[in-house]
């Protein structure tokens, strides 16, 4: 599975939507229904699935999915 | 059939805790009734209620006997065939049959192996018709219960009206094996035992407030021996419990909300700062003020429907000073409760010893007065042949109050409002108290949403 498509799973979790009807221009509170709870809860999920260290200030600003994934690519080596 | 064996989770074992310091599982049982005032046909809603012990893994849980530290496990039963009672209280006054349920709410399930729920079929006066639900906390917690409810009358809808047959609820086995898994994620632990340890520490010892004022410390600096004592002394031997209920009108519940979407902020937040900024004002304008806030753990879709209990709770401690306009303290506050949600995996049995044991508080002490639990979720049937129609919700509380002052909010089922919902401990506060606290929350949050550039200094000296 590549690196997008493990991502977009994680997100489906959250959000009553198939992997197939995420797009990277959806929002996360207002498209998809994340509250401050869930959202921060899926931060930890991310850290853990990727190994990753996220900076909490920066990864609080993002709001769509494009965002949290060129978020996760500054993180982690190229594919 | 085998069964499988499984700890509890840390939510479940929060439930299970005073079980075992008081020897009484009454203090864990949660009992609701929850009606619409139409006609039901009860040997349909039967069936449902018979579903429902199928699709609902969790009713279906059962605990082991205590071992020799005292811990249980808990596994879950294949079936549960069992007959479903009927009430018909429809000819007591709607008091006398609120007290008749009121009093089967301290009916207990204390033997191990035994089913933890009971759900009756009730018809109450004025027409209202449903079901008494009483059962073990560790099965449900409140949004777990609203789901079972919802779910019931969906499946009672899909059979009468043709709605719809309901998406199957999650495995509560298949979300605890998960739970259990990521507890043992060495590598997130150590983080958030970091984190914890960081959170309690860099402002030093957090300190007592009290809506009673300064005095309750006083008192236990006296009892202590010790001046510069920061915990107070809790009442441990009468744990009876005071309800006061208040109603905020659906239109001042819009102001709050539509205030709370334009400066994207919680709802949770704002009812947090309305109470510390009430406690700061009865003891002398205090900065330093430490609240518990519980945290229902559902993010995923999962973990909303697959019951248990998830509810958590964390110290929620700000310290604000006089100067700061109330939307700037609305965010400080909400800064640091986005940074605890990061780290509420972690065991909240563990972060209440790790402060006992870094400032060394004296057994039987406190550092916070008041908790507060929002439901975000109206407790509420969704589906649309039943709307329009009235409902009843009633929380029966099960006598024993575990915190001074437990706030839960929820939204109204007729009107959307909110609901404030106190319970306190009636050996130390009286009705009269908590009504000027809830007076003096609504003063502060609305002259907060009217004004937010007004200071907290501003907020606690004018109203």
């Amino acid at each position: 599975m590549d690196r997008k498509q493990e991502f977009l799973e994680i997100v489906a979790k959250y959000c009553d939507k198939d992997v197939s009807e995420l797009t990277e221009d959806m929002r996360f509170r207002e498209d998809l229904g994340f509250n401050s709870l869930s959202f921060m809860t899926y931060l930890g999920d991310l850290e853990d699935t990727f190994d990753v260290e996220l900076d909490e200030e920066g990864a609080l600003q993002i709001t769509t999915i494009g965002e949290a994934l060129d978020y996760m690519n500054t993180l982690l080596p190229e594919e | 059939m085998e069964k499988t064996l499984y700890p509890l989770n840390v939510g479940q074992m929060l439930q299970y805790l005073p079980i075992r310091e008081t020897g009484t599982q009454r203090c864990c049982n949660i009992s609701v009734f929850s009606g619409l005032q139409f006609e039901i046909d009860f040997d349909l809603l039967k069936r449902c209620i018979k579903d429902e012990f199928k699709r609902y893994e969790c009713l279906r849980l059962r605990f082991t006997a205590p071992d020799e530290d005292g811990n249980v496990q808990q596994y879950i039963a294949d079936r549960d065939d069992r007959e479903v009672p009927y009430l018909d209280l429809s000819n007591m006054t709607m008091k006398e049959a609120d007290a008749y349920l009121q009093e089967k709410t301290f009916e207990e399930f204390n033997e191990p192996d035994i089913p933890m729920v009971e759900i009756t079929m009730v018809r109450m006066p004025e027409g209202y018709n449903g079901m008494y639900i009483h059962i073990d906390h560790r099965l449900v917690d409140s949004s777990g219960l609203i789901v079972m409810v919802n779910d019931i009358m969906e499946l009672y809808c899909h059979y009468r009206f043709g709605s719809e047959y309901p998406k199957p609820l999650a495995s509560f086995e298949e979300v605890l094996i998960s739970d259990l898994k990521k507890a043992q994620n060495t590598k997130r632990q150590t983080k958030d035992e970091k984190f914890w340890h960081d959170y309690l520490t860099e402002d030093g010892e957090p300190i007592y407030a009290d809506i009673r004022g300064p005095r309750i410390l006083q008192e236990s600096r006296r009892n202590h021996g010790d001046k510069s004592l920061r915990v107070a002394d809790v009442e441990t031997k009468d744990r009876s419990v005071g309800v006061a209920d208040f109603h905020l009108e659906p239109e001042a519940t819009q102001q709050l909300l539509d205030f709370c979407a334009m400066h994207s902020v919680s709802m949770t937040n704002l009812i947090l700062l309305a109470m510390r900024t009430y406690l700061s004002k009865t003891n002398g304008g205090q900065e330093d003020i430490t609240l518990r806030n519980f945290v229902s753990r559902r993010s995923t879709m999962a973990e909303w429907t697959c019951g248990g209990s998830r509810v958590l709770s964390f110290p929620c401690r700000t310290i604000i000073s006089p100067d700061t306009e109330f939307l700037d303290a609305l965010y400080e506050l909400q800064n640091v409760q986005n940074k605890v949600y990061l780290h509420c995996n972690y065991d909240p049995i563990a972060v209440d010893k790790m402060l006992k044991d870094l400032y060394g508080a004296p057994d039987k002490t406190e550092y916070i007065s008041m908790s507060l639990t929002y439901q975000p979720m109206p407790v509420r049937v969704q589906n649309e042949h039943l709307v329009g129609i009235k409902t009843r919700s009633v929380w029966y509380p099960n006598g024993a109050a575990t915190k001074q002052i437990y706030l839960t909010v929820t939204h109204s089922s007729n009107d959307g409002g909110l609901i404030f919902d106190y319970h306190y401990q009636k050996a130390v506060l009286s009705y009269d108290d908590i009504q000027k606290l809830y007076y003096y929350m609504m003063k502060m949050m609305f002259h907060g949403v009217r004004e937010p550039d007004v200071t907290i200094g501003e907020l606690i000296s004018t109203t």
